[in-house]
C-alpha cells in the first residue's frame, strides 16, 4: 500500500516538476562559470545570455555551487550526452577537467574554455579576457605607485590549482624582478572563491606580517573580503589593497580610500565574446583571425586564444559608470 | 539471502523506477548508454565507500573523515608514483587508506571516544596531512594505462563498475554470512549486550574502519584515473553523499541493521535525481534545494516502513 502510494506521488511531482521533454533544431550551447552564485560570474551569464538572445541559440549557463572541478566534470558529462553543440567553461583545475573535455571533442563537440584555460589539446580554443602578461603588470605597477616602489606585499589568491591566477602570480614576479627590485612578495595564501575566508586570510596577513605594504588580492571575492578586513582593522590607508573584482562589490571601498584602484576587464563583455566564439565554432571550421564579435566589432584571435581585450582600471573618477 | 524486512527493498525499488521513468520522460538523453555509463562512472567512487560505510554506521559508528582519507591516499599514490612508480604507488595508496581508518578504529576503540568527534577530527587531520605532503598542489600527467582504471572499460562495461559491483558483492556477503557482519549489527544494536556475549568489539571496529579506509583508497584511485589527476582536495563534500546514500537505503543511523544493497539503491537515487534534474535543465541552484527535500521524504518513507514492520525475531 505504502510502495504504491510512495510510487504515485514520486512520480507526479517529477512529472509536474520537469516539464521540458522534446529538444529544438536550434542550436544549443552550454557554458559553464568555475562556479555560480558569486557577482562576477553572474555578471558574464549576462553578458553571456545577451549574446545568445541576439543569436537566437538556446544557453544553458549553469556551474556547481563551490569550485569543485569534480562536479564540473559530472555536469559536462551531462551536457555531452545531451548533444550540446558547443560547451564553454571556466575550469577549476587546468588538467583535471582534460579527459571529459576530450571526450567532448570526440563527439564533435565545439569545445571552449573561458576566463581559465585547461590542456591545450583538450579544447578548441581559450577565450581569454587580457593576457596574462597585460594582468599581471598593471597589477604590480599599480601597487608600486601606492607603495612608492618599496616594501612588503602579499598575496590573497584563489585556488591554488586555478590556472589564471597562477600564471597572472608568475607575470606579476617577472614585474617585480624585472622593475621594482625593492618590493617583495612575502608569501601567497589560498582563499578559495570564499569571501569570507579571504577576510579571515587577509586579517592573519595583517597580524603576521606587522610591516606589510601592499596586499594583491586576485579573485573577485577576494578582493572586497581582503577590504573589509582593512577597513575593520583600521589599516585602510597604511597598507595599500589593489586586486581584481567587479566595481559593484568594490564601489563602497573604492570611495572610502581602503582601495585606490581595481583592476578588472568587462566580464559581461567576457560572457558575450564567449557565446559569440562558441557559436561561430559550432557553425564549423576554425574561428578566423578577426572574429566579428556583434557588439565588440572584431575580436583579435591569436593562434588558440580569443582575446578580449585589455584589463580596465576603476578608481574613484570612473567606477560609477559601470554596472556589473 | 534473507529477505529484507517489510516493504523496504519493494519501497526503495519502486522509489528509484519512478525516478527513472520521471527523468526520461523530462529529456530523451536520460537512458541513453551513454548518460548512463558515464552517470555509473561518477557514482561508483561514492558507491564503493557507502559499502565501508553501511557496516560501520551498522556498528552504531560513522565515518566522517571518508573524504579525507580519499584525499589522503589519492595524494600518497600521486607521490608515490612521481617517486616510484605505478606498482607502489598503488600499494602505497592502499595501505595509505587502510592505515587511515585504523586509525579512526584505533582512536574510537583504545580512547574510546564517540566515533563522531574521532573522525569529525580526522576529517581535518588527514585533508590537512594531504594539503601538507603536497604543498596544494595536484600531480598531474598520470600515466594512460593507469587511465584505465577511471576511463576504459572491460567487457563493454565501465571498469569502475565491475569495482562497484564486487564491492557490494563482499559488503552484502560479510553481512549476511560472516560472523563479522553479525557481531557489526550487534555491537550496532547493543554494544553491552554484544560484549557480555563474548563479540571482540574493539577488533570488529578497527577491522570495519580500516577496511572503510581500504575502500575510501580504492576509491580514490578510481577518480585519479578518471581525471587523471591526484588532488589533495579530492572528495570534499563526499562523506555528506555517501551517509545521505546509505541513510536514505534503510540503514538505522543508529545501527543494529546493515543494508548494503539499500546502499546500493540510495547512490543510485541520488545520481539518477541529480543527472536527471541536470539533464532537464534545472539549475545546480534548485538541485540543492530539491536533493534536501527528496531526503526527507525518503526518510520519512522509511520510518512508515519500519513502524509497519512486524515485531522483529532474532537472527536465525
Amino acid at each position: 500500500m505504502i510502495c504504491k502510494r510512495a510510487l504515485l506521488i514520486a512520480g507526479a511531482m517529477l512529472a509536474a516538476a520537469c516539464g521540458r521533454g522534446e529538444e529544438p533544431a536550434t542550436m544549443r550551447l552550454g557554458v559553464m562559470p568555475k562556479l555560480v552564485g558569486i557577482d562576477y560570474f553572474n555578471a558574464c551569464e549576462r553578458g553571456a545570455r545577451e549574446a545568445a538572445a541576439e543569436l537566437g541559440v538556446e544557453l544553458v549557463y549553469d556551474g556547481p555551487l563551490t569550485n569543485d572541478v569534480t562536479r564540473q566534470a559530472e555536469m559536462i558529462d551531462t551536457w555531452i550526452a545531451r548533444r550540446f553543440d558547443a560547451i564553454a567553461v571556466a575550469p577549476n583545475d587546468p588538467h583535471a577537467l582534460s579527459p571529459t573535455l576530450k571526450r567532448a571533442m570526440e563527439r564533435g563537440i565545439a569545445v571552449l574554455t573561458w576566463d581559465a584555460d585547461s590542456d591545450a589539446d583538450s579544447r578548441h580554443y581559450f577565450v581569454n579576457q587580457a593576457t596574462y602578461e597585460d594582468i599581471g603588470y598593471a597589477l604590480v605597477d599599480i601597487m608600486a605607485q601606492q607603495i612608492g616602489g618599496s616594501g612588503e606585499v602579499a598575496t590573497v589568491t584563489g585556488s591554488l590549482t586555478a590556472a589564471n591566477q597562477n600564471i597572472w602570480m608568475e607575470w606579476m614576479d617577472r614585474r617585480l624582478e624585472a622593475a621594482y627590485p625593492q618590493m617583495r612578495l612575502v608569501t601567497v595564501r589560498p582563499s578559495e572563491e570564499d569571501q569570507q575566508l579571504a577576510f579571515q586570510v587577509a586579517q592573519d596577513l595583517l597580524k603576521a606580517y606587522p610591516g606589510l605594504a601592499g596586499i594583491f588580492a586576485i579573485t573577485s571575492v577576494a578582493l572586497p573580503g581582503a577590504a573589509e578586513a582593512l577597513r575593520q582593522s583600521g589599516a585602510a590607508g597604511r597598507v595599500a589593497l589593489t586586486g581584481l573584482a567587479t566595481p559593484n562589490s568594490m564601489r563602497q571601498y573604492v570611495k572610502d580610500g581602503t582601495v585606490e584602484t581595481v583592476l578588472l576587464w568587462n566580464p559581461v563583455d567576457l560572457g558575450y565574446l564567449t557565446v559569440r566564439a562558441a557559436a561561430r565554432l559550432a557553425e564549423g571550421g576554425p574561428l578566423p583571425e578577426q572574429l566579428e564579435a556583434g557588439r565588440l566589432g572584431p575580436v583579435q584571435v591569436r593562434g588558440q586564444e580569443v582575446l578580449l581585450g585589455e584589463p580596465l582600471r576603476f578608481t574613484r573618477a570612473n567606477i560609477d559608470e559601470f554596472d556589473f | 539471502m534473507r529477505p529484507l524486512p517489510g516493504g523496504r527493498a519493494g519501497g526503495l525499488v519502486a522509489v528509484l523506477v519512478a525516478l527513472v521513468a520521471g527523468m526520461s520522460a523530462a529529456s530523451p538523453w536520460f537512458l541513453t548508454a551513454d548518460n548512463l555509463l558515464g552517470l555509473a562512472r561518477h557514482l561508483a567512487e561514492v558507491g564503493i565507500i557507502a559499502c565501508g560505510m553501511t557496516l560501520v554506521i551498522a556498528t552504531g559508528g560513522i565515518d566522517l573523515s571518508v573524504g579525507s582519507v580519499f584525499g589522503l591516499a589519492g595524494i600518497a599514490f600521486g607521490y608515490t608514483w612521481q617517486a616510484a612508480g605505478l606498482g607502489p604507488a598503488i600499494a602505497v595508496g592502499l595501505v595509505a587508506g587502510m592505515g587511515a581508518g585504523a586509525v579512526n578504529g584505533l582512536l574510537i576503540t583504545r580512547w574510546r571516544l564517540p566515533p563522531l568527534i574521532v573522525t569529525l577530527a580526522t576529517m581535518a587531520l588527514f585533508r590537512g596531512a594531504a594539503m601538507v605532503v603536497s604543498r596544494a598542489q595536484p600531480v598531474s600527467g598520470l600515466p594512460a594505462g593507469f587511465a584505465w582504471l577511471g576511463q576504459g572499460e572491460w567487457l563493454g562495461l565501465p571498469v569502475q563498475l565491475w569495482l562497484w559491483a564486487a564491492a557490494v558483492a563482499a559488503a552484502a556477503a560479510v553481512t549476511e554470512r560472516t560472523s563479522l557482519g553479525r557481531y557489526a549489527r550487534a555491537l550496532g544494536d547493543s554494544e553491552r549486550a554484544a560484549v557480555f556475549a563474548g563479540v571482540a568489539a574493539d577488533r570488529v571496529k578497527v577491522a570495519l574502519y580500516a577496511g572503510t579506509g581500504l575502500l575510501c583508497a580504492t576509491a580514490a584511485l578510481v577518480f585519479s584515473a578518471r581525471v587523471s589527476t591526484a588532488r589533495a582536495d579530492a572528495g570534499t563534500g563526499l562523506e555528506l553523499e555517501v551517509i545521505t546514500a546509505v541513510v536514505l537505503g534503510g540503514t538505522p543511523i543508529t545501527g543494529g541493521r546493515a543494508h548494503p544493497l539499500g546502499s546500493l539503491a540510495g547512490v543510485l537515487i541520488l545520481g539518477v535525481v541529480r543527472n536527471g534534474f541536470t539533464l532537464a535543465g534545472i539549475s545546480t541552484v534548485w538541485q540543492s534545494m530539491l536533493a534536501g527535500l527528496i531526503l526527507i521524504a525518503a526518510a520519512m518513507l522509511n520510518q512508515r516502513l519500519a513502524a509497519s514492520r512486524l515485531p522483529r525475531r532474532p537472527d536465525a
